[in-house]
């Protein structure tokens, strides 16, 4: 059975046909090794108290902490991602690779249904293998809303890697006292131009400077899902959480896990890593 | 003795008579020719829509039809089925698993319809098999088989033996993918499904989206001779007994599916066949109350033109009801000259669409008609019902315009009607 030769296709326009379900089809994107960031939006909701005075290179160091919490200048992994919703629980074993923000590729080890599914990222772009039908096909703009395999991520949460200090204003709303008590508590707000789909961020740091949760509010100041690291440990001489955790806030028991196996930073990548060619292998 | 006194009567004004007769005998003859048409479409809309797609009886999980989820399903489809299968009165049944996905060929790629059959039962409920016009029906076990829409092929340059890959979201949110051969292009009747149905085999379908011994509807075509007779009210009741025994079933009891007659799945389609029949049933009066109108004036005149007549037969002692009850008669035996006129006439009609039918084409497309593509030439089809509510309207309307030139010429006075006939 000859298949024909697969190719990055554009005439697999997904595009229309996810307009036309409004679903989220192929919602599939990057577990780029990163948290980061979303979406488009209106301006959000001033908070109550007022913003405490602080330096700038000091909030910005903890939000490019944050950014790269789990990236380094390479990177090569294992990670289980467990679901759990309303309906079932499942869990998946994901390798994957990263080279500083703008490329990765992750590929599912198992379940076995869904084994040799890849994801590559370069720059903005973004394409899925799909070993069974042997085929590549770019993600859509439109696609990008969906939830990644079921999850409660979306392909924008992996894919997009938006950059805290560079896309929102902050404001520092508490610190840790001298004596180590407290944590800083850091509002952002999305620049005007940014496109995000959230309201407001509220970023929790931990006296010691581990970043704990993140808080992802709607433009009308309604929580909407929570993502906190857990499992901290030394890796390549800083504190890496080996677990993150999102839970939405409206769906009430679900929640998605990403926990690491192995972690290695700064390894040497064969040339080409990232390529159309080596997304299939 | 009266009969052959009002026959006689009737034909000395031959012309009038026959004029009259022929009046009526056309507008019966019609009308009994388009309820045979109306027949006919509600027929075909009927094998069309409930016998190959709605099924006598449907069972979804409660929330499918409302949802359309992916996850609503029926759980353990193939016991499921088996049991409804050893229900009395059950002809067939077919499990279907219904979602959408992205499809694609080798160059093209669009959405489609995809739908999960067992190709043995849809055979035996359904004429989808016979609307394969290239390759073959899905073979029995499952083998990684495509049908696909003749529209959807064309769309996708992709024919018999081609490639088709296919994908969607899983049951999980995971992704479905799937390579199928496709083993024949369908051309259903059904406008959607030509332009973007894709058939697999239930197993492959079930293997795609992760849903193993699941479906989203059971269709169920009952063996009862009343249920396919399309009545107005005995076929549902046959259908709703045959629902009450379904749902006793066991596995029924404890997965409480969605269990729904075609008229309670489809209420617009019931009731756009129900407004046909009425339609056609408006029409006939329509043609009643013309012909009592033709009635009411030929005996009106005729006893007029009598008047001398009458009162004679009166001043010697004719019973008065006796010369009613001959007017009747003579109308009675008008309404039978028309209703001969009507069954020769509307019997041809009725012929001539029953084995030639009525070619509706636009452009060589059939009509569609609530997103059914008829086929172009529209054939009728008899009903006894018709015929005889047709037949007893006409009596009917005779014997009541009657009344009226019946009482006129039994209360004539006599010496008053024999002075005013000679006058």
């Amino acid at each position: 059975m000859a298949l024909p030769p697969p190719s990055p296709l554009r005439s697999w326009s997904a595009t229309l046909f996810f307009k036309r379900r409004g679903s989220s089809l192929l919602a599939f994107g990057l577990l780029a090794v990163s948290v980061s960031y979303g979406h488009a939006t209106p301006p959000s909701p001033s908070s109550a108290s007022a913003p405490l005075e602080a330096r700038k290179g000091e909030i910005e160091a903890l939000l490019d902490l944050t950014d790269d919490l789990n990236r380094g200048r390479s990177s090569h992994s294992e990670l289980v991602m467990k679901v759990k919703t309303a309906r079932y629980e499942r869990e998946m074993t994901i390798e994957a690779w990263s080279e500083g923000a703008e490329r990765s590729l992750l590929r599912i080890l198992s379940p076995k249904r869904d084994a040799g599914v890849a994801t590559l990222k370069v720059g903005d772009e973004a394409w899925n293998y799909l070993p069974k039908i042997d085929r590549t096909l770019k993600i859509s703009a439109s696609a990008m809303g969906g939830a990644w395999m079921g999850s409660h991520l979306t392909n924008d949460d992996l894919i997009k890697g938006s950059r805290m200090r560079r896309d929102y204003t902050w404001a520092l709303m508490s610190r840790p006292t001298d004596s180590g008590e407290g944590r800083y508590q850091i509002e952002l707000t999305p620049k005007p131009d940014v496109p995000v789909v959230w309201g407001r961020l509220t970023l929790y740091i931990s006296a010691d400077k581990r970043p704990e949760r993140v808080e992802y509010w709607n433009e009308r100041g309604r929580l909407q899902r929570v993502m906190s690291f857990h499992d901290y440990r030394e890796l390549d001489g800083r504190a890496v959480p080996m677990r993150m955790r999102v839970t939405p806030k409206n769906k009430e028991g679900e929640l998605t896990e990403l926990i690491y196996t192995t972690l290695d930073f700064n390894v040497s990548l064969p040339p080409r890593t990232f390529s159309l060619q080596s997304l299939k292998r | 003795m009266i009969h052959l006194v009002a026959w006689r009567n009737l034909w000395r004004r031959r012309q009038r008579t026959l004029f009259t007769a022929l009046a009526m005998g056309v507008g019966v003859g019609l009308s009994m020719g388009s309820m045979a048409l109306q027949r006919g479409v509600s027929l075909e809309l009927f094998d069309e829509l409930v016998t190959d797609t709605l099924g006598h009886v449907q069972l979804h999980h409660p929330s499918y039809p409302s949802t359309r989820r992916l996850h609503d399903t029926l759980k353990e489809l193939s016991a499921l089925t088996a049991q409804v299968e050893g229900q009395r009165g059950v002809l067939s049944t077919s499990p279907r698993l219904m979602s959408v996905a992205l499809v694609g060929g080798a160059q093209r790629s669009t959405g489609a319809l995809i739908s999960g059959v067992d190709p043995v039962r849809e055979a035996k409920l359904s004429e989808l098999d016979q609307s394969v016009i290239q390759g073959a029906w899905l073979a029995s076990q499952a083998e990684r088989q495509a049908l696909i829409g003749e529209g959807l092929a064309e769309e996708l340059s992709i024919g018999v033996g081609g490639e088709l890959a296919v994908v969607g979201q899983d049951a999980y949110g995971g992704v479905a993918q799937g390579l199928f051969t496709i083993c024949g292009v369908v051309r259903s009747g059904s406008v959607e499904l030509d332009s973007a149905g894709v058939w697999l085999h239930l197993q492959d379908a079930q293997a795609l989206f992760a849903l193993e011994d699941q479906g989203h509807e059971l269709i169920i075509v009952s063996g009862d001779a009343t249920t396919q007779a399309l009545g107005e009210g005995e076929d549902e009741r046959a259908l709703q007994e045959l629902k009450a025994k379904l749902i006793a079933l066991p596995l029924l009891k404890e997965a409480a599916p969605l269990t729904r007659t075609w008229r309670e799945a489809m209420p617009s389609i019931s009731q756009l066949m129900d407004t046909q029949r009425a339609s056609s049933y408006i029409m006939l009066v329509i043609v009643l109350a013309l012909a009592a109108l033709g009635i009411l004036n030929t005996m009106l005149m005729s006893v007029y033109e009598r008047t001398r007549e009458l009162g004679v037969m009166l001043a010697i002692g004719v019973q008065p009801r006796l010369i009613s009850a001959l007017v009747i008669v003579e109308a009675l035996y008008l309404a039978t000259v028309a209703a001969l006129i009507g069954l020769i006439l509307g019997g041809t009609i009725d012929y001539l669409l029953i084995t030639y039918g009525l070619d509706f084409s636009v452009n060589g497309e059939g009509l569609s008609y609530g997103g059914v593509r008829l086929s172009p030439r529209l054939y009728g089809a008899f009903e006894w019902s018709s015929a005889l509510a047709t037949l007893a309207g006409l009596y009917l309307t005779t014997l009541l315009a009657s009344l009226w030139p019946a009482y006129r010429a039994s209360h004539l006075e006599p010496v008053e009607a024999i002075n005013k006939g000679s006058q």
